[in-house]
């Protein structure tokens, strides 16, 4: 068991919050509140153009839930890696020190 | 661009919906602040492996505070659309309205077809069926022509902040932290707010009626508050928005007349020869009786009951139009122009407690016989009526001169002209000329402008020999002599009105009423015709109120209007 | 159509140092007043009362003609106008050189109906009786014929009441030229502020 259990557990608990706000963020489908949108001005430039940044918004959080997935993925890993291997915990919370 | 067609057919309700969703998933989006503050590297963490996350966090971070300032600029720019459409709609609604009921039809080309022209018109009224039906005809494509400038406007805008939105070109506003995003969201909202259009530049009253009614409620408040110089004085605005902002307008000025006052006072202090080779002192002049100007339209607004339709110091006098009453809403409306010598400082009082003896006069004669209408009655001081100074005399703004009536008239067509333009509803209107305000009267009714009674006072002529060139219904052209008036004979802007074929003639003399057998006070001489209680103030009331048939008719010619008598074939 | 300026081509010049000199003579419309003037004026208009009292008077009375007609004669309840039943200007004529001047005008609205022809004595009976206690003068006849009538009854001050009867009743009252309270304590006008 690493003598560095309290900072990997707040490694994981960084990851859990990344995770749990990314999953958040999915559910927030922001190109559905421009559904029909279009509909308010026929014929004009923003009737396109509000379906395309509706597009947009939806992509962008899609993008940025694969980028706070992948932090809590990196997040979790060092954690594991911490866990199994007590010399590179050592290093990195060196300043802490162990229990 | 959309057509007519289309903009007929836009609706705020789905940018509405778009705006409320966004705003629920934009606090959706807030609310993972407490996530935020968790997922960040433990402090104690070092190393390559923590610094490459900590970049990571930082940069998603960004991304979702720059995500939420986007959310945010849609969102005020839908909001704002749908707001603007609303104002656009109603613009639509006020211009089908206005051509269905004067049988026109808007084609979704944004062309204004007569589609049903009336029939039966009996043959006395034809010239001026044909002639108000000209006017709205205008005015409809006035109207259609400023639907499309403020639909394209507000599509411009909203393309703008979407285009924005969809390239990821709205900034954070510098926001480092999730816990600023609200911050970020406000940085966002005034990224994506839509300009307010301003007015048609040289705009017809058509166009400024039509550009106004294309604005929300809330972005014509704001035009008041932030631009009131943008509609003080423009023809179809709505009569109590420009007081609201001629009040406004009054305040600013005063301010900046004091400060130039004490600038061009201080410059003749300072200089050894006073203003005599600098014309400080010509121009203090003018700044005081600017000065004196707005003292005097501040004492008559005190009185209460007053829109301040008009407020001008550019030119060499102020110029101001003080209503009694509201002309949005009143019945009857009259427009009283006054002539020689007339100017704010020295007329407007007197002339406005003609004007409010007038108004309860009418008021009177319509609760007793009528059907009890209102009543508004305005001193139109909007032109620089020649004044008795040496150095006026001989200039272009010489009484001898038919300029500044001309110059005045161009100015009186469209402010008459925006009376009816501005209300839901055509007033009964009423045109009052006196002296060399007759002249400018006369001219500016030799254009179409929805004035359905003119009576001209103590006329040196009305800029035409013809009673035809006056346009106004048949037989509502009525002229007022009193004795010894000489002004009245001069007959020089055009013959004198007391001979002029087809003019109505009203009396000015003691007189009883035919009728009701009242009897009514003479006035002579040229400047009375307005005193309470006269027969010609009871003329003009009467025909204000829209009963002309119970006008004392009657040419009370003197000895002057012998010798003002046109020989045919000299004009 | 004529343009005025053609008309104007064809009349000698010499026409327009006439045509001034003539407007001269008839007198101007407003000209400056001076300050003997508005001095004087503003004496004369001390000797009255200021506009407030005579508005709570000539109010009064207003209120006692209608409750009297309504109440005696069994006429309709006024019914006021939708505007506001006081008007008020500065003073026309002689004393507008007065800035602190006023005029006020009282409306009733109108009490729907005519008072019958053999009412109408009766009426102004009523009236008279209540306005000569005011300081109003014997009643003018202005109308009288069957179904329309009125009078106009004056106070040395000019306020003037009309009440009449045709479709409807009416009762109006416009007062005389008054001081405002201000300036009626002041007792002097208030000087100039612009000289231009």
């Amino acid at each position: 068991m690493s003598g560095y259990q309290t900072q990997i557990e707040d490694l994981r608990g960084s990851a859990r919050a990344a995770r749990s706000a990314s999953e958040q963020a999915s559910d927030v489908r922001l190109a559905s509140a421009f559904d029909g949108a279009g509909a308010a001005m026929p014929g004009s430039r923003s009737e396109s153009l509000l379906f395309q940044a509706g597009n947009a918004l939806g992509n962008d959080v899609a993008g940025w839930v694969t980028g706070a997935d992948a932090y809590a993925d990196d997040l979790a890993a060092a954690a594991d890696r911490y866990s199994a291997n007590e010399d590179a915990a050592a290093a990195d919370f060196a300043t802490q020190g162990g229990d | 661009m959309a057509s007519y067609g289309d903009v007929r057919r836009w609706r705020p309700g789905p940018l509405e919906d778009t705006e409320q969703a966004l705003k629920r998933k934009s606090d959706s989006l807030l609310r993972l602040n407490d996530e935020f503050a968790e997922m960040a590297t433990p402090r104690e963490w070092t190393g390559d492996a923590a610094t490459s996350a900590r970049r990571e966090h930082g940069r998603i971070t960004g991304r979702m505070e720059e995500i939420v300032a986007s959310v945010s600029a849609a969102r005020s720019a839908t909001g704002d659309a749908s707001d603007a459409v609303i104002g656009l709609r109603h613009a639509v609604e006020e211009a089908e309205e206005l051509a269905r009921a004067h049988g026109f039809a808007i084609g979704d080309d944004g062309a204004v077809n007569d589609v049903a022209p009336p029939q039966d018109v009996p043959a006395d009224d034809v010239d001026e069926v044909r002639r108000e039906r000209e006017r709205i005809q205008t005015e409809l494509v006035d109207r259609v022509e400023q639907i499309l400038r403020r639909a394209t406007d507000i599509d411009n805008d909203l393309a703008d902040v979407l285009r924005k939105v969809s390239n990821d070109e709205i900034g954070d506003d510098g926001a480092t932290t999730l816990a600023a995003a609200a911050a970020a969201a406000a940085a966002g909202a005034a990224q994506g707010g839509l300009s307010v259009l301003a007015p048609p530049k040289g705009g017809s009253p058509g166009d400024n009626a039509g550009w106004w009614d294309t604005l929300s409620k809330a972005e014509q408040q704001a035009i008041i508050a932030n631009h009131p110089e943008w509609i003080g004085n423009r023809d179809g605005i709505p009569f109590t928005a420009r007081d609201e902002a001629n009040r406004a307008r009054l305040e600013t000025e005063k301010t900046r007349l004091a400060a130039e006052r004490r600038r061009l006072q201080a410059d003749l202090d300072d200089n050894l020869f006073g203003g005599l080779f600098t014309n400080a002192d010509a121009r203090l002049d003018q700044v005081e009786e600017k000065l004196a100007s707005i003292e005097v339209i501040e004492s008559t607004l005190d009185k209460g009951n007053r829109q301040l339709l008009q407020f001008d110091t550019s030119p060499e006098r102020a110029e101001a139009a003080i209503a009694n009453g509201n002309v949005d809403t009143a019945d009857h409306v009259a427009v009283f122009t006054p002539g020689l010598t007339s100017n704010v400082p020295d007329s407007m009082v007197d002339y406005d407690a003609n004007m409010d003896n007038l108004q309860s006069r009418t008021q009177d004669e319509l609760r007793k016989y009528g059907d009890g209408g209102s009543v508004a009655t305005v001193t139109w001081i909007g032109y620089q009526a020649p004044q008795l100074s040496a150095d006026s005399i001989f200039s272009d703004n010489s009484v001898a001169s038919d300029q500044a009536a001309a110059a005045g008239a161009e100015k009186l067509t469209p402010f008459l002209q925006g009376i009816d333009t501005a209300r839901d509803t055509d007033a009964h209107l009423t045109a009052l000329g006196h002296s060399y305000g007759s002249t400018t009267t006369g001219l500016a009714l030799q254009n179409d402008t929805g004035v359905d009674e003119a009576v001209f006072f103590g006329s040196p002529g009305l800029g035409t020999n013809e009673v035809n060139d006056i346009k106004v219904p048949d037989g509502h052209a009525t002229y007022i002599e009193a004795k010894r008036d000489a002004v009245g004979d001069l007959g020089y802007f055009g013959i004198d009105p007391s001979h002029m074929d087809g003019m109505d003639y009203a009396t000015s003399a003691e007189a009883r009423h035919p009728g009701d057998g009242r009897v009514m006070n003479e006035v002579t001489g040229h400047t009375s015709y307005l005193d309470d209680g006269s027969t010609s103030q009871y003329n003009m009331a009467v025909i204000t109120g829209g009963m002309s048939d119970r006008v004392l008719h009657g040419a009370d010619r003197g000895i002057g209007d012998v010798g003002s008598w046109p020989v045919p074939g000299t004009y | 159509m004529a343009r005025p300026g053609n008309l104007l081509m064809n009349k000698p010049r010499v026409f327009a140092a006439l045509a001034a000199a003539v407007t001269l003579v008839v007198g101007g419309c407003d000209t400056s007043p001076s300050e003997d003037d508005v001095n004087e004026k503003f004496h004369e208009l001390m000797q009255r009362s200021d506009i407030e009292t005579v508005q709570d008077d000539y109010l009064a009375l207003l209120d006692r003609i209608r409750t009297r007609l309504v109440n005696d004669l069994g006429i309709t309840p006024f019914i006021p106008d939708k505007e506001e039943p006081i008007s008020a200007s500065g003073c026309p004529g002689d004393f507008s050189a007065v800035l602190e001047g006023n005029v006020r005008r009282y409306t009733s609205g109108h009490s729907p109906g005519n008072i019958p022809d053999t009412e109408w004595p009766r009426a102004v009976d009523l009236v008279t009786d209540i306005t000569s206690n005011h300081g109003f003068s014997e009643p003018k006849t202005v109308v009288d014929r069957k179904g329309d009538h009125e009078i106009a009854i004056y106070d040395r001050y000019g306020a003037e009441l009309i009440f009449g009867t045709a479709k409807n009743t009416i009762l109006s009252l416009s007062t005389g030229c008054h001081l405002s309270r201000e300036a009626h304590q002041r007792g002097t006008p208030k000087p100039r502020t612009y000289d231009y």
